[in-house]
């Protein structure tokens, strides 16, 4: 009797399982409906996600060489920019996925002051205003599973990213030194690759990403009224730690730690300058509403240490669909 | 005679009736609207009270970003940002818990942590001396007042209407007074004679004075739509002292002086009015409009006692309420200003999270 009880508990635990099981298979539509924590870390085959991605951030202070934070060369410049990301991606195979991202930015930069001649009893105004609209520099990659994720060990994920220069590089419509129109391309070409390992425990998921990017030497004007020149960016490494949990079955809490450094890099090569090292620490926390197929995101990326880059915070958010 | 004191004894009896039922009315009103802590807690957004449930606990916390929008002057004109040279953002994080001791009587407590800075128009001056570059920066860091509040509901059509009068004190918990600045000045005198000077100001959050609050807020509530005003009176209960700053040079150096001056912040009025719209049981969407105007202010800052002038603002928003589980509730809003009067105005962007406890068996 004991035996034929374990045997009706066994058999109920496994129906209850296998019937999850089987509800996965027969109703594809809801594959397209799982979270950032659900959701295996490469799209299924046949699966195509396109979505928009935007970003703002006010530029009104940066971390100096020692890392302190401070207000742009101590002047009431500032500026504001808007980027936004038109980005797809595809499932070749269940494990193996590309993606293409088209980048538009609109940036705009603003700086005034007074000069007060006393001897001649004249007081001007000047001010400037810079803007910088167009679209940026083209990304491409693939990411393959290497290892699937079981329950006992978590998935590894490896890809790369090429960029391309697609655009506008230089500066153009120059007024003056302080006002023209700032490229919305970097101006060269960029190789990356990426490692991924993740593990989810729902309603939890742990992931760790790390990724390395290497600039091409490129060539162009770097500031307004200089000829072009060749110049070659620092290598990046960055490294990021995310814990994410779901709130409901459909809102998911995204927390990640980020590490980037950018090595140093080369301008003006006739007189070698010497770009020094840049670094940060991010603390990224993000909400994810997964509404049906609609995936809507949004996050803050806030800078807690640094040196040599900007100090403020970045809004993003983003609205993606599963077809 | 008689029938005059029978009267006056019918009336002082009437009167009585009407304080016993008023009294069982305010006593069974909580009766009435007490349910399991499950359906309060997941209440509607148009449907939920504006105050506290008894026995309610709410935690608000969040995150509000604001950046420098228009600057308008005494005439309402908005003027030109950039070419005034002005440059502010703020991160502010709030904090605010609220309690029902009844179903009708709500206290609260709320302060706020901020960061803030603002930069001034740059000058360069060419005199015989030199030429002298000046640039400005204030920043402000710090708690703000502790508010406390108790609020109270009216138990008029609670089947369609909420009415809540509220009352409350901000007091002056934290140091107000300014830090000393840090000027920071250069000389350089190779090529030609140049003196950069960066002037600093350090400021508090505080208003360092109690301030006496007073308001009222009504909910009308439908099956899709809520409609909500409110109106807050604020005033300051005394004159406040505080401190500036003046700074000179000597030798090389700058040295520092602190000057007392008396102020007073006058009377402000807040005043509020939004529309909800329940789109599904946990979204409700959020159109709001708020008001701002303060007058009577003054300060004996330049050695005379200058009126701080009238100041207005007025701006529009939207946002959104989701309800993420039975204890959680997440809002965001994001806040324009349309028109104001001698004032800067931001838009701002807050995120906020509100978590929601009852005890079981409420």
């Amino acid at each position: 009797m004991k035996k034929i009880s374990i045997f009706i508990i066994l058999f109920l635990f496994t129906c209850m399982f296998s019937s999850g099981q089987i509800e996965q298979m027969i109703i594809p539509g809801d594959l397209k409906q799982q979270t950032i924590i659900t959701e295996p870390v490469t799209l299924r085959k046949g699966y195509l996600r396109s979505g928009v991605e935007a970003a703002f951030i006010m530029v009104d202070k940066m971390f100096d060489e020692n890392g302190k934070r401070n207000y742009y060369q101590n002047t009431n410049a500032w500026g504001k920019l808007h980027g936004f990301k038109l980005s797809t991606q595809y499932g070749l195979t269940n494990k193996f996925e590309l993606s293409i991202r088209i980048p538009y930015i609109t940036q705009q930069y603003l700086y005034s002051f007074r000069i007060e001649d006393v001897y001649h009893d004249e007081d001007t105004l000047i001010s400037f205003k810079s803007k910088g609209n167009g679209i940026s520099d083209l990304e491409a990659g693939a990411r393959f599973q290497i290892i699937e994720e079981t329950s006992a060990r978590p998935s590894m994920t490896a890809g790369f990213d090429v960029t391309f220069p697609t655009g506008r590089k230089n500066p153009s419509n120059i007024k003056s030194e302080l006002e023209y129109d700032y490229p919305a391309g970097d101006g060269r070409v960029a190789l990356g690759i990426n490692f991924d390992l993740r593990k989810t425990i729902y309603p939890y998921s742990l992931r760790l990403r790390s990724y390395y990017e290497y600039y091409f030497k490129g060539r162009k004007i770097l500031y307004p009224g200089e000829s072009k020149t060749e110049f070659k960016d620092g290598d990046m490494f960055d490294i990021r730690g995310n814990f994410s949990i779901h709130l409901n079955d459909w809102i998911a809490l995204w927390n990640e730690v980020s590490y980037t450094r950018y090595a140093e890099g080369t301008i003006h090569y006739e007189t070698a300058v010497i770009t020094p090292v840049k670094w940060w620490v991010d603390y990224n926390p993000a909400l994810s509403f997964q509404i049906r197929r609609i995936r809507f995101l949004q996050g803050v990326l806030i800078p807690i240490f640094g040196k040599n880059i900007p100090a403020d915070p970045t809004y993003a958010f983003g609205l993606q669909y599963t077809f | 005679m008689l029938q005059q004191n029978n009267f006056a004894t019918i009336s002082s009896i009437m009167k009585l009736r009407e304080s016993i039922l008023f009294t069982f009315l305010l006593i069974t009103f909580p009766g009435i609207c007490q349910d399991n802590a499950f359906s309060l807690l997941t209440e509607r957004y148009v449907e939920r009270p504006l105050s506290m449930h008894r026995r309610q606990l709410q935690i608000n916390s969040g995150y509000e970003f604001s950046s420098l929008n228009k600057l308008y002057d005494f005439k309402g004109n908005s003027l030109d940002l950039n070419e005034e040279g002005i440059a502010s953002a703020k991160h502010l994080f709030p904090v605010e818990i609220k309690y029902g001791i009844l179903e009708w009587l709500q206290v609260g407590a709320s302060m706020n942590y901020a960061r803030m800075g603002l930069r001034t128009q740059n000058f360069n001056f060419i005199t015989n001396a030199g030429k002298i570059s000046h640039s400005e920066i204030k920043t402000w860091t710090g708690f703000d007042d502790l508010f406390l509040g108790v609020d109270l509901t009216a138990p008029v059509l609670p089947d369609v209407m909420n009415w809540v009068v509220s009352g409350g004190i901000v007091l002056p918990v934290f140091d107000h007074e300014s830090d000393q600045p840090a000027h920071k000045i250069d000389f350089f005198n190779f090529y030609s004679d140049s003196t950069v000077i960066q002037y600093r100001y350090h400021y508090k959050f505080g208003n360092g004075i109690p301030i006496a609050n007073i308001g009222t807020s009504l909910k009308f509530r439908f099956s899709k739509l809520a409609i909500a005003t409110s109106f807050y009176v604020e005033k300051s209960l005394s004159e406040g002292e505080s401190i500036y700053w003046q700074s000179r040079i000597a030798e090389g150096e700058v040295q520092y002086q602190k000057i007392e001056y008396q102020y007073d912040l006058g009377q402000t009025l807040d005043y509020h009015a939004s529309l909800a719209y329940q789109a599904i049981n946990w979204l409700a969407v959020i159109f709001y409009y708020n008001g701002m105007n303060s007058a009577g202010g003054w300060t004996t800052e330049t050695g005379k006692k200058v009126g701080t002038g009238r100041i207005s603002i007025n701006s529009l928003g939207v946002g959104y309420e989701i309800q993420v589980s039975i204890h959680l509730r997440l809002n965001q809003v994001i806040d324009i200003p349309v028109s104001g009067e001698n004032t800067m105005a931001y838009w701002i962007f807050r995120s906020g999270i509100s978590l929601n406890l009852i005890p079981s068996g409420n």
